[in-house]
């Protein structure tokens, strides 16, 4: 782009060798008030932001193209530049213009990135996602460099899953090796995900240990983010390894099959389990409690321990209520720490946290009424502030600036040295005061005003009537002509006003330096303010679910040890909330240990997937600790939801309904375990009869007599109802119809047994297709009914599996490392010997 | 011919539903008490527009059979009592077995009930003629009225106004839902949620739920048993008094009612710690014998007699303020309360409560022109104690009362345009950075019109042109409370601002309390107060003087002649 035949000014030279270093960013270069785009930069800026597009004059024929966005406001076209899927770094000026020789020094102070920008006000994470792999696996580390968390977890060696998990975590970029396999890396962008090379691999390894793979990610993540952030990264918290914690998996299909945080089809938060339980009042809150539904507890004493708080809370109503309203007043405390950490943060900030801490006492006293053994956790975790809280409040002034420059920030009594100069900048104005009685006797002029403005600073008004008054001994010095007067300086008055200046300009840089030196001190609690964070996280979280439970009317859910679930009186969390003006009807179920599979069958719009969807949904609820919309329900700890239901979206396009149906029943099959729930939703409908049927058959037999997982199988082959006689651990179960006279009433109430109708003729009447038609189906229908009746497929007992069957079953190759999987390969040979 | 004709069944429904249903607040409280009665745990009550267009009843008990569901709007069909027995050891809400076809008569109604086994059905009803249909069998009744007295113009006409009958229907909500604690409502009313309890049994917590915690917090728990009666309840303090009647629950055995003995009980107990013509916030449960309850007096069940009723109120009056002593109320009345209740227990009862409030405020305000106070004392540095000629004692906030005073005053001078004056030596006032990036243009101009006139004198300062004459001594301190007050209210008209300004002035510097003043000070103030166009209270609404009557002290020392 830059011809460099003829020399570019100086300033240009530097700008072009900054940019050499970072071809794929657009550089805000700053220029005084501006920062300042050039080159092609400023073609795509002026394009995707609607600026207009210059030119300057930088020593050559031709002007550069050039367009720029004021300091104050770079922020929101940052954002706007990131979200079309750009980097952006900034360019600072290193040092004041003017106080160096020549050119002002510059550089890249920070590069803004679609997987680390947070806009001021938001709530949600922003995942940086760091990729590895080898032939079986993904290493997926992930972090929000905005509040300092970091987990990693492992998918196995499957696109499909991998985008899925993506998908999931709502990820914009992917940092990963240059050696990525094409085929990932195009479908990732297709995906919307931005993909950042970064094969430098020096960065410290951590103190922490890690495997091989684990440790590349890592290393990987913190060089990229060391590079874009340029500071050093000291606040970043353990790792969470997710695949070793006790969850419950839910894979990416099943959130939103069941839409957990959004709904199927519009993809709003309304609608969704999320959207009901979300009573958070604090940004950490509503943060975690995403966290806990994509991976609700397996770990029954976890689940037991915030139970107990939110039963607790259901006792004492007016308890729960003064708890939350303490916790509205709790800021966002990690992003504050991150912000302290990058040096963004100003004195606002440091006066929420002091807000925040002050809810502190309010909220201990109430937890410590509430004596449940999770709050003995928390009472014992939970640090001092009190250091803090005298800090800031000697230090910080109650009513701030946004900006640090601008004075105003510091306390006048934190230090002796600040106080001088106000005091002394204070002085100053009053001598003008002073010189302005003064002046009034010395020239007779009643009416002369000492005045100020921001361009000529202070002056000396007089108004035309009197201008014969002054006389030139006076040494008024004229500045300005004014309709009705003129306006002066005298030396006296100069003198005094560069006083003042002075004094106010040495008050404002120790201002500041006194608040780096408050942050600076803030920084040694970084530790402690993260564990106030989680706590106040989850009582936040354990407060809206005794909210959400009071509202209405939630029972405690006991876990057995058996695998059985039975509920009384189930309802749909979400379509109770929603309905306005009917009521929502509710069912029991029953699925003890003998029973593995229940068909469903019945009519559309019978009930029949809401009823499935509850089952879930309600465990979800159950092992993330809250209470469930039921009279009273006993549940088993699953350790994993997969489902099938609906014509879902393909997530990434070029599959049809059909073939995402079996990768999603595939996908289930290969991870579900005897105490996973599968959820089948027609599955089979997207092929020819006897296909889907077959097809439907078998994944029964497999599910139910193979993996003996809990699976719920809705179907309108009504011909697969006879495998109850056939299998055990199978039972019919339906949804009621009323019919009479020829009319249906659905009665949303799920039977025990078979239905041998579906009613599709008459849910297409309900809908108002021509009656000739419906007639004609009629017919149809009656005249394949009296053929003869089909033969049945007896189930194919599978094979009771072997002891090196069941071994091999229990080894998870995720995590496994290469020497213990040769350990256990010896193991597995000797046996077999 | 015979002019004499037996009325058709709509016809004679219609006239009994004069009775029984006189608002939309009666078909939710008619409703409401169905439910209860079906054992519910769990009742929904949607309203729409005042009621007048929409209203559902919803709630999961037993529910009717088919057969059931088809006598429900039968006139005085009613399966609560079956013979005279019954009637007296009432313990059911409704037992007339008027309300459903009263109902009907006036309205849209929809019903659908299912009792969990079989399908549920749904009977609509309108001009008389029934559809019964089967529907989805969710246990328990839904109850729908639409269009209410679209057949009775002559009623629909006299319903008032939406946000009156709105009012009016929460409030019976609200009761109900407090004698039912284990019982979990929820009411909405146009789309948004009013209140829910959650049915678990806990007083406080509906109370929460209902009043919010700052209310429950300021409230005082009162157990008191009297004979065969119970009454449990809370007594909120004077912090959270009212400005109308409707903070008053009462309820017997968790009905709704009105027992205008207790409440004339309650008002006399209240009386030392509430100033005029402000009223309680209490809610009181009276678990009484049902035979003791005579509930049949009226149709909408409104009213009930309790025997022994004098007596009870005679005693409730000294347990009430004893409760009410034990808070730290305000302490320079506790002193001379201490025997006030049981005088006032001697006082005549004046008839229905309303009215004696009435009587008392008015009588207090037609004696204001002509009243004069002969100060004798003052107490504690900060009361004046002064005696008027009919030998009622008052106490005086000096500090309340100057506050009257001068903002009257300053009232006066506001009339008169030329307030503002340019100080002739000059004044700067500093402002907060914060403030000072807020201090635009558009707001410099509004303090002008209060004849506040700011000149910017460099960073953070600004030089006074012109201010008002009675803030010149203040300046910084009038200046500061202006910004703040503009900065709360960016879109405050001058007016307005003005009175704040003078408000905010007249405090700052008016008597204090702990300032000693002369006899001949004191007694100037209580002149100038009473001189006030509203003397009894201080700008900002406190109260400025606490009468104790004649008859009062006669009746603290028992010397009263009754």
């Amino acid at each position: 782009m830059a011809k460099s035949t003829s020399p570019y000014t100086p300033m240009m030279m530097q700008y072009l060798s900054i940019k050499a270093n970072h071809p794929d960013t657009l550089i805000f270069f700053r220029l005084g008030d501006f920062y300042e785009l050039f080159f092609d930069d400023a073609k795509i800026a002026a394009k995707e932001l609607s600026l207009v597009l210059t030119g300057k004059s930088a020593g050559q024929e031709e002007r550069v193209p050039m367009c720029g966005v004021p300091h104050h406001a770079y922020k929101s076209y940052v954002q706007k530049l990131i979200l079309k899927g750009y980097k952006v770094g900034i360019v600072e000026q290193l040092e004041e213009a003017g106080q160096g020789k020549g050119l002002v020094a510059r550089d890249v102070t920070q590069i803004f990135t679609p997987g680390s920008f947070v806009e001021t006000n938001q709530i949600d994470h922003n995942f940086l996602v760091s990729l590895t792999s080898d032939q079986l696996r993904f290493v997926i580390l992930f972090t929000d460099i905005s509040t300092g968390e970091m987990w990693l977890d492992y998918v196995q060696h499957d696109p499909d899953v991998l985008y899925a998990y993506l998908q999931k975590l709502n990820c914009h970029e992917v940092v990963c090796a240059s050696s990525t396999h094409p085929a990932i890396t195009e479908t990732l962008s297709q995906m919307g995900i931005y993909l950042s090379y970064f094969d430098q691999l020096d960065y410290p390894s951590p103190s922490f240990p890690l495997a091989d793979l684990e440790r590349e990610a890592y290393v990987r993540l913190m060089g990229y983010l060391q590079s874009t952030q340029k500071k050093p990264l000291q606040f970043f918290k353990p790792i969470q390894h997710i695949y070793q914690q006790k969850v419950m998996k839910l894979d990416g299909f099943s959130l939103a099959n069941l839409e957990v945080l959004q709904t199927l089809r519009t993809h709003q938060v309304e609608g969704s389990l999320l959207w009901l339980l979300d009573e958070t009042a604090t940004a950490m809150g509503s943060r975690l409690l995403k966290q806990w539904l994509m991976r609700p507890s397996a770990h029954l004493p976890t689940i037991l321990l915030r139970q107990g708080f939110v039963e607790r809370c259901l006792k004492d109503f007016l308890t729960l209520e003064s708890l939350h309203q303490h916790l509205e007043g709790v800021y966002d405390l990690p992003r504050i720490v991150s912000r302290l950490h990058f040096l963004q943060v100003n004195a606002r900030d440091l006066l929420s946290l002091k807000k925040s801490l002050a809810q502190l006492p309010s909220i201990l006293s109430l937890l410590t009424t509430l004596t449940t053994p999770l709050v003995q956790t928390w009472l014992t975790r939970m640090p001092s502030f009190q250091p803090v809280v005298d800090l800031l409040h000697r230090a910080i002034h109650e009513d701030p600036p946004i900006t640090i420059k601008e004075g105003g920030i510091i306390k006048p009594t934190f230090d002796t040295t600040l106080a001088e100069w106000i005091l002394l900048a204070k002085g100053g104005k009053a001598s003008l005061l002073q010189l302005e009685t003064d002046e009034r006797t010395r020239t007779g002029i009643k009416n002369l005003k000492v005045g100020y403005n921001q361009v000529f600073g202070y002056y000396l008004e007089v108004s035309n009537g009197q201008l014969a008054a002054i006389k030139p001994e006076f040494g008024y010095e004229r500045r300005q002509t004014l309709a009705n007067g003129e306006r002066f300086i005298t030396p006296a008055l100069k003198a005094l006003e560069s006083k003042l200046l002075q004094a106010e300009q040495a008050q404002k840089s120790l201002e500041e330096k006194l608040f780096l030196s408050v942050v600076e001190q803030l920084l040694a609690f970084t530790t402690d303010f993260q564990i106030l964070a989680d706590i106040l996280a989850e009582v936040d979280v354990l407060v809206g679910f005794a909210m959400v439970s009071s509202q209405y009317q939630y029972v405690k859910p006991t876990f057995r040890e058996t695998r059985a679930i039975t509920v009384e009186k189930s309802r749909h969390p979400v379509l109770e909330k929603y309905l306005k003006k009917s009521v929502f009807v509710p069912n029991d179920f029953v699925m003890d240990e003998a029973t593995d599979t229940l068909l469903i069958t019945g009519p559309n719009m019978g009930g029949k997937s809401t009823y499935m969807r509850q089952i879930a949904l309600m465990q979800i609820m159950a092992q993330i600790g809250c209470f469930v919309p039921a009279q009273e329900a006993n549940l088993m700890l699953l350790d994993a939801i997969y489902t099938r239901i609906g014509a879902s979206d393909d997530l990434i396009g070029g599959q049809s309904t059909f073939m995402m149906e079996m990768t999603q029943t595939q996908y289930a099959l290969a991870n579900a375990t005897e105490n996973s729930l599968l959820i089948f939703d027609e599955i089979g409908r997207g092929t020819a009869t006897y296909d889907g049927m077959a097809l439907a058959q078998a994944i029964i037999e497999y599910a139910t007599l193979k993996i003996k997982a809990k699976t719920l199988f809705s179907t309108h082959y009504h011909e697969l109802t006879h495998l109850e006689t056939l299998m055990p651990t199978l039972k019919n179960i339906h949804v009621a119809v009323h019919e009479e006279n020829e009319k249906i009433t659905f009665l949303y109430q799920v039977k025990p047994g078979s239905m041998s109708q579906s009613f599709g003729i008459h849910v297409a009447q309900l809908a108002a297709l021509p009656s000739p038609l419906i007639m004609r189906a009629k017919a149809i229908l009656n005249a394949l009914e009296n053929q003869p009746a089909k033969t049945t497929i007896t189930p194919q007992p599978v094979m009771k599996p072997s002891e090196l069957e069941d071994r091999l079953r229990a080894i998870d190759p995720l995590t496994l490392s290469p020497l213990d999987a040769l350990q256990m390969l010896i193991d597995l040979k000797k046996h077999q010997g | 011919m015979d002019k004499i004709q037996l009325l058709s069944s709509q016809l004679s429904n219609m006239i009994a539903a004069g009775e029984v249903i006189e608002r939309p607040g009666s078909v939710v409280k008619e409703l409401i008490e169905n439910a209860i009665d079906a054992n519910a745990t769990r009742i929904e009550i949607v309203v729409e527009n005042a009621g007048r267009t929409y209203i559902e009843v919803r709630d999961n008990g037993e529910g009717m059979s088919q057969t059931d569901l088809s006598k429900a709007i039968l006139r005085h069909a009613t399966s609560k009592i079956k013979d005279e027995y019954d009637l007296f050891r009432i313990k059911t809400l409704g037992f007339r077995g008027e309300a459903l076809p009263s109902i009907a008569s006036v309205s849209g109604l929809t019903i659908t009930s299912a009792t969990g086994q079989g399908p549920g059905y749904q009977l609509q009803v309108k001009d008389g003629q029934t559809l019964l249909t089967p529907t989805a069998s969710r246990q328990g009744t839904t109850v729908t009225v639409t269009d209410l007295f679209y057949n009775t113009p002559a009623r629909l006409k006299y319903l008032k106004n939406d946000y009156i009958e709105t009012s009016h229907l929460i409030d019976l909500v609200t009761r109900i839902a407090l004698g039912h604690p284990q019982i979990a409502f929820l009411l909405t009313v146009d789309q948004k949620r009013v209140f829910y309890t959650d049915g678990r049994g806990d007083i406080i917590s509906v109370l929460t739920q209902i009043f919010g915690k700052d209310t429950i917090q300021q409230t005082l728990p009162f157990q008191w048993q009297f004979h065969d009666v119970t009454i449990a309840g809370f007594l909120g303090l004077p912090a959270i008094a009212k400005s109308h009647r409707y903070g008053i629950y009462t309820l017997v055995n968790g009905r709704a009612v009105t027992l205008p003995k207790i409440n004339q009980a309650i008002l006399e107990a209240y009386k030392p710690f509430l100033p005029p013509v402000r009223y309680p916030w209490i809610f009181l449960h009276l678990h009484v014998d049902p035979s003791l309850v005579d509930v049949n007096v009226h149709p909408s069940k409104k009213e009930v007699r309790l025997s022994q009723e004098e007596s009870l109120k005679l005693a409730l009056i000294p347990a009430l303020a004893a409760t009410l002593n034990t808070a730290h109320l305000a302490p320079q009345i506790q002193e001379s309360t201490g025997s006030l209740p049981s005088a006032s227990v001697l006082h005549e009862p004046s008839g229905h409560e309303d009215e004696a409030i009435e009587t008392v405020s008015l009588l207090f305000q037609q004696e204001k022109t002509n009243q004069q106070l002969t100060v004798m004392a003052q107490m504690h540095l900060t009361y004046l104690v002064c005696s008027d000629a009919k030998g009622s004692i008052y106490l005086i906030d000096q500090h309340a009362a100057d506050e009257r005073i001068r903002y009257e005053a300053q009232l006066k001078l506001l009339a008169d345009k030329q307030f503002a004056v340019a100080p002739i030596i000059p004044i700067m006032i500093d402002v907060k950075p914060s403030d000072a990036k807020l201090l635009t243009e558009a707001r410099l101009s509004q303090l002008k019109e209060v004849g506040l006139d700011l000149a910017s004198f460099g960073a953070n300062a600004y030089k006074v042109n012109t201010i008002p004459v009675w803030a010149l001594d203040q300046a910084q301190v009038y200046v500061e409370d202006l910004l703040t007050q503009i900065f709360l209210e960016p879109a405050l008209n001058p007016d307005k601002l003005r009175l704040y300004a003078l408000a905010s002035k007249a405090c700052k510097t008016s008597i204090k309390a702990n300032d000693m003043l002369t006899l001949e000070a004191m007694q100037s103030l209580v002149d100038r107060l009473l001189k006030c166009q509203y003397p009894y209270t201080c700008p900002h609404g406190r109260p400025t003087m606490v009468q104790f009557a004649k008859r009062q002290l006669e009746a603290m020392f028992n010397r009263s002649g009754f």
